[in-house]
């Protein structure tokens, strides 16, 4: 109960910290089925982001997972740096990491991206995670998507295959997608969908 | 500075529910029920290990003799062996013989299941009948070997044959049947 109180306290916190100043961009979505998300980038580069799970579970094995993030584009590369921490509401582990993506476009349509996500589970150990992505926009509104990754859909590393569609109309983008296991041990095949909205409230420098 | 507050706002909330609690995995053995079976969807919160090997049945089990120390095992196997057992002594003999096996994994903590109730390729309902009987005997001896025993056998079966609501083939689960086997074992974990 006592863990259950600091966590309110400090995501009213968050919430209270930024409420003053939410000027720039705020964006709502949902990850793989099943996070839920809300973030607010500040003075364009830097990104808050707040997750919380959507899990077959009560609320006490539900995760919330704060992250920091830093992104900034030099011509036709990109970088997207984040680091986060989370944690079961009932406190039974905790997670922390990096994600570090490196993106570049090679034409105006295709892109290539890599990420690496050093992880650590409380419970599990240590891990070092990767994924190596690319997507093409093949109309104004329309692009498809593949993945190969080992970072975690839920809370182990799997090796998966990613392959999707992504609709984009103003600011919202809508990503369906396969997830197809290549590991011998694991046979389920998921299919998830992620979308994100952003709302600007004010023009962005560039 | 609001970048500062927000860090340590952050440190200060990952950490507040730090624990070092040890949690044991859990593996999963058995046969297509469990290899089929999404366990990081139904269980994204544990850490779970899928050991299922579709077509397999006691001899697997017993091929993971003294494997499982320091983890907790669920089980659901035995309706691939259904077959062998003609009579009554054979399901009383089986039921050992599947006891036995289990416990020999050496496993923490074990959580078996019922067999399943079936009605595969418009097989015989009293194959149903067959299951009934040697769950029965299942759980008379888990419970002299103190290992938990799960009933989804009755919770699953509908005239007298698997609920098709829960299988899309007449043996294998659908979603809507992980789903209540994944809740009958949460009610245990918890």
């Amino acid at each position: 109960m006592k863990n259950f109180l600091i966590k309110i306290f400090f995501l009213s916190s968050f919430i209270l910290l930024f409420a003053n100043s939410i000027q720039a961009q705020l964006k709502v979505g949902l990850r793989d089925n099943t996070y839920a998300q809300i973030a607010y980038e500040f003075k364009n580069d830097w990104e808050a982001k707040l997750e919380h799970s959507i899990y077959l579970e009560k609320f006490g094995f539900q995760k919330v997972r704060a992250y920091m993030g830093y992104n900034h584009m030099w011509g036709n590369f990109k970088l997207d740096a984040n680091v986060y921490g989370s944690t079961l509401w009932n406190a039974s582990y905790q997670d922390f990491g990096a994600v570090v993506t490196a993106g570049y476009r090679i034409l105006k349509p295709w892109r290539i991206e890599a990420t690496i996500n050093p992880h650590y589970d409380t419970q599990y150990g240590y891990k070092t995670c990767y994924a190596a992505s690319t997507d093409v926009q093949i109309v104004e509104h329309f692009g498809v998507m593949a993945q190969y990754t080992t970072i975690p859909e839920y809370r182990l590393s799997e090796k998966r295959v990613r392959a999707g569609f992504i609709f984009s109309y103003k600011e919202l983008q809508v990503t369906p997608m396969l997830s197809i296991p290549v590991g011998e041990e694991i046979k389920s095949m998921r299919i998830l969908c992620s979308f994100q909205y952003k709302f600007l409230f004010k023009k962005n420098k560039e | 500075m609001k970048l500062r507050v927000f860090i340590l706002l952050i440190a200060v909330f990952v950490f507040s529910g730090c624990s070092d609690k040890d949690e044991n995995w859990l593996s999963f053995v058995g046969d297509s029920q469990i290899a089929r079976w999404d366990l990081q969807v139904y269980f994204p919160s544990k850490l779970t290990e899928n050991m299922g090997v579709s077509g397999s049945g006691i001899e697997y089990l017993k091929s993971l003799a003294n494997s499982m120390t320091g983890k907790s095992a669920v089980i659901l196997s035995g309706t691939n062996d259904l077959y062998k057992l003609k009579s009554e002594s054979d399901i009383d003999s089986y039921a050992y013989e599947f006891i036995t096996s289990v416990s020999a994994l050496n496993a923490e903590k074990i959580y078996i299941y019922s067999i399943l109730p079936r009605h595969f390729n418009n097989e015989n309902k009293n194959v149903n009948k067959k299951i009934a009987d040697l769950n029965l005997h299942i759980k008379e001896e888990a419970e002299k070997h103190n290992i938990v025993y799960i009933d989804v056998f009755s919770k699953l079966l509908k005239d007298d044959a698997i609920n098709m609501q829960y299988s899309y083939d007449g043996l294998h689960l659908n979603n809507y049947g992980y789903e209540i086997i994944s809740y009958e074992l949460k009610r245990y974990l918890e």
